[in-house]
C-alpha cells in the first residue's frame, strides 16, 4: 500500500508558506461592498417588481419568505465580503508572484515571470472613484487561470507591472 | 506543375475548383443559418408561398455564387522577402502579410470534393493571438507541397537549432509509427463510445423539436391529436417499448460504427523530423502536423469496450493560437500498448526512461467520500419517496443507478493516482476505464492550490496545473505535499532553459 506521506521531495526548494503576504487597500473592500450593494439592489428592485405586479400569484407566506431571504443573504454577503477581504493578499518574489482569494473556498494561484504573456492595468468605473487599479498577468495557461490582484494603488499596480514586465524581457504589448 | 522559386513570388490564385468550395462553404453557411425554415417549407405552407420561396431560394443560390466567384477573382497570394502575402475580399479589400516566422505548422486537408479535382486545404496555424489563422481552400496539390516546403524550409527561426531541424526534417523520410487495418477500424468502431452516439441522437431530436416549435409551430398539439394516447401507449404497451429501446441501441450503435470509419478510415501516423503526422478520412482525409514542442499534454484511454479488446486511444493537446479547442487536439484511435510506448519514446526521448522510475501515488480517501456522499444525497431520498409511493420499477431502477454510482466512485478512487518525477507528471485515472494524461514540467503556465472548507479539515487541497493546451488536476492530496509538489514545479519552471513551445 502507498503512504500518503512519504516524502518525496527535498526540503530545500523555496516555501511558498514562509512568505510574507502583503493585504490590498483597504478602500478595496468599500469597493467589493459597493458593487455588492449595487447588485443587491437590482435584484431587491427586480422582486418587488415580481410581488406588486400581479402577474404572478404569490401567496402572503411566499412573499415573506422571499423577502426574509433576500434580507438574509444581504447581510450574509456583507459579512462574507469582510471576511473574504481579509483573505485576499499577494507576495512577489523573485521568480513568480502569488495571489490568495477565498474565505472558505481558498484558492492560491501561481505564476512564473517567465511564463507571463503581458501584463494590463485595468480600473473599473467605482474603483477609478476610490484611486485603485487591478493587474492582470496573463499567461499562456487560458483565461481561466489569468492572474487578477485587485485593490491596488495605481502606482503600486505600476510598479509591480514594471517589475513583471522587466523580469519577463517580453514587449510590451499594449 | 512545377514552379520555380522566383514563379512563387508571383501573383496566384487558388485552384478553379475553389470557386467550387467557396460556395459550398457559403451554402452550407446558409443552409445552417435558414434551416428551420426550409424544415417548415416541406412541412406546410400554402402553395403559392412555397412558390415565392422557391424563386427566394434560387435568387439567394445564384447570389452567392456570383459573389463567391468574385470572391475567387479578387483572392491571391504570392510570397515576398520570407512573407506570405494574401490580398482579399469582396467590399473591403484586405492585405494579410504573413511573416514565415510566425507560421507554426502547415495541415493539409481534403474532402470529397478535394478529392474529386485533386486539390488540397492548407490551414496554416499562425502564432500570437492577433493573426488569426489562415486557410487557402483549394490548392493544386503539386503547389501546396511546394509552398509549405518552402515555407517551413525559410523560417529563419528564433534557434539556429530550429532552422535546421524544420529544414531538414522536411528531407527526413516520415517513419511509420502506426498504421489502423481495416479490422483494426472495425474493432475501434464496435468499442466506441455508444453512448455519446445515444446521447447525439436525443441531443438531435431536441434540437429539430426546438427550432419547429420556436417558429410557432406547435408540434406537440398536432401529436396529441394524432396520437391521442401516445404516452399510455407507451406505458401500457411493453413491445412497443422494447422495439423502441432496440431501435434507439441499434442506431446508436451504427452511428458511433460509421463516424469512427468516416474519421480513422486509412489512419497512418507518422514521426518526421521533430513531429508527428496523423492522416486519416475516408470521405474527407485529413492531415494534421504536431510538432513535439507544441504538444502540452499526451493522454491516452481505454473505455470498458476497449480494455476487453486492449486497444488504446491516443491524444496530443497541441498550444494553439485559438483558444484551447478541439482543434489543436490530435486524435488517434486503435493503438495498442507498445504503439504508445513507441509514441511516448518519440515525444519524451532522453526523459523517457522516467516512466520506469515512476512511483504512483493515490489520492486522499475524501476523494471517493465526496463522491459517495452526493450520490447519496440525490438518490437515496429519491428513492425513499419512491419507496414511499410504492412505485417499485421506479425504485428498482434507482436503486440500481446508486449502486451503479457507488461502484463508480470506489473504482475512480481506486484508479485515481499520480507519479512525479524529474521532468514528467504523470495522472492516472477513469471510472470503468482508464486514462492517463503525462506532461513535461517545463510546459507548466502557473498553478493554482485549491482548498474547499472540507477539504481544509482534512488537510487537504487540490492542485491544478494549467498548460496552454488545458489543465490537469491533482485532486484532494495532503496540503503538504500539494505543496512541496507546487515548489517542485515553480523550482523546475523557473530554472528551466527550455522553451514551453
Amino acid at each position: 500500500m502507498i503512504s500518503p506521506n512519504r516524502q518525496i521531495h527535498s526540503e530545500d526548494l523555496p516555501q511558498v508558506e514562509e512568505l510574507v503576504f502583503l493585504p490590498l487597500e483597504t478602500k478595496y473592500r468599500t469597493v467589493m461592498l459597493i458593487s455588492r450593494c449595487t447588485f443587491l439592489l437590482v435584484l431587491a428592485m427586480g422582486l418587488t417588481g415580481f410581488l406588486i405586479s400581479g402577474l404572478f400569484v404569490v401567496s402572503t407566506l411566499l412573499k415573506y419568505a422571499l423577502i426574509a431571504a433576500l434580507i438574509l443573504f444581504s447581510i450574509w454577503s456583507f459579512f462574507y465580503i469582510s471576511m473574504a477581504f481579509r483573505h485576499k493578499n499577494y507576495a512577489l518574489r523573485e521568480k513568480d508572484i502569488v495571489y490568495r482569494t477565498g474565505w472558505l473556498w481558498r484558492t492560491m494561484t501561481t505564476a512564473p515571470f517567465c511564463r507571463v504573456q503581458h501584463v494590463s492595468i485595468d480600473q473599473g468605473p467605482i474603483e477609478r472613484q476610490f484611486g485603485l487599479a487591478r493587474l492582470r498577468i496573463f499567461t499562456a495557461g487560458g483565461n481561466t487561470s489569468d492572474l487578477t490582484i485587485p485593490g491596488l494603488k495605481p502606482q503600486r499596480a505600476n510598479e509591480l507591472k514594471e517589475f513583471i514586465v522587466k523580469k519577463t524581457g517580453i514587449d510590451e504589448e499594449e | 506543375m512545377k514552379r520555380s522559386d522566383a514563379e512563387l513570388g508571383q501573383p496566384m490564385r487558388q485552384s478553379y475548383a475553389a470557386i467550387i468550395l467557396i460556395t459550398y462553404k457559403l451554402y452550407k453557411v446558409l443552409f445552417r443559418q435558414f434551416f428551420p425554415l426550409i424544415i417548415i417549407f416541406f412541412l406546410g405552407g400554402s402553395m403559392g408561398k412555397k412558390g415565392n420561396l422557391f424563386y427566394m431560394v434560387i435568387a439567394i443560390a445564384l447570389l452567392g455564387f456570383i459573389y463567391s466567384v468574385i470572391a475567387f477573382f479578387k483572392y491571391f497570394f504570392f510570397l515576398k522577402n520570407d512573407k506570405l502575402i494574401v490580398h482579399k475580399g469582396v467590399f473591403k479589400r484586405s492585405v494579410l502579410e504573413i511573416p514565415f516566422d510566425r507560421i507554426q505548422s502547415i495541415n493539409f486537408e481534403q474532402n470529397l470534393i478535394h478529392r474529386l479535382f485533386g486539390v488540397v486545404k492548407l490551414n496554416m496555424d499562425t502564432a500570437g493571438s492577433s493573426t488569426t489563422e489562415l486557410q487557402l481552400n483549394a490548392l493544386d496539390r503539386n503547389l501546396a507541397k511546394q509552398l509549405s516546403d518552402h515555407i517551413l524550409s525559410n523560417k529563419s527561426s528564433e534557434s539556429e537549432a530550429t532552422i535546421e531541424d524544420t529544414a531538414s526534417s522536411h528531407q527526413k523520410e516520415k517513419k511509420v509509427i502506426f498504421h489502423l487495418t481495416i479490422p483494426q477500424l472495425l474493432k475501434v468502431g464496435v468499442t466506441a463510445n455508444h453512448l455519446r452516439s445515444g446521447g447525439l441522437i436525443i441531443f438531435f431530436f431536441f434540437w429539430i423539436w426546438d427550432n419547429v416549435r420556436e417558429l410557432g409551430m406547435d408540434l406537440e398539439e398536432k401529436l396529441k391529436e394524432e396520437i391521442p394516447t401516445g404516452i399510455e401507449l407507451l406505458q401500457s404497451s411493453l413491445i412497443l417499448f422494447t422495439i423502441l429501446i432496440v431501435l434507439f441501441v441499434v442506431t446508436a450503435f451504427l452511428i458511433s460504427l460509421i463516424r469512427t470509419v468516416l474519421k480513422f478510415y486509412n489512419l497512418h501516423m507518422y514521426r518526421k523530423g521533430e513531429g508527428f503526422i496523423i492522416e486519416s478520412g475516408l470521405l474527407s482525409r485529413k492531415e494534421q502536423a504536431a510538432k513535439d514542442e507544441k504538444i502540452q499534454l499526451l493522454s491516452w484511454s481505454q473505455n470498458l469496450l476497449q480494455k476487453l479488446s486492449s486497444i488504446y486511444e491516443l491524444r496530443m493537446k497541441q498550444a494553439s493560437s485559438v483558444a484551447v479547442s478541439d482543434r489543436g487536439s490530435i486524435h488517434v484511435a486503435g493503438l495498442y500498448e507498445s504503439d504508445i510506448h513507441l509514441t511516448r519514446k518519440y515525444l519524451f526521448k532522453a526523459n523517457e526512461q522516467e516512466f520506469d522510475e515512476m512511483a504512483f501515488y493515490g489520492v486522499d480517501k475524501y476523494f471517493r467520500f465526496r463522491r459517495f456522499y452526493y450520490w447519496t444525497l440525490f438518490l437515496v431520498p429519491l428513492c425513499c419517496f419512491f419507496g414511499y409511493n410504492g412505485q417499485w420499477s421506479l425504485l428498482i431502477g434507482f436503486s440500481f443507478l446508486y449502486i451503479v454510482g457507488m461502484v463508480g466512485s470506489h473504482l475512480a478512487f481506486v484508479k485515481k493516482k499520480y507519479a512525479v518525477t524529474e521532468n514528467l507528471i504523470m495522472i492516472m485515472g477513469g471510472v470503468w476505464g482508464h486514462n492517463a494524461t503525462v506532461m513535461l514540467t517545463h510546459k507548466i503556465q502557473n498553478m493554482a492550490m485549491m482548498a474547499s472548507p472540507f477539504q481544509r479539515r482534512r488537510e487537504l487541497a487540490s492542485l491544478t496545473i494549467f498548460t496552454a493546451a488545458g489543465s490537469i488536476t491533482i485532486p484532494d492530496i495532503p496540503q503538504v505535499i500539494c505543496l512541496r509538489l507546487k515548489n517542485k514545479f515553480l523550482y523546475s519552471v523557473e530554472n528551466s532553459t527550455l522553451a514551453w513551445m
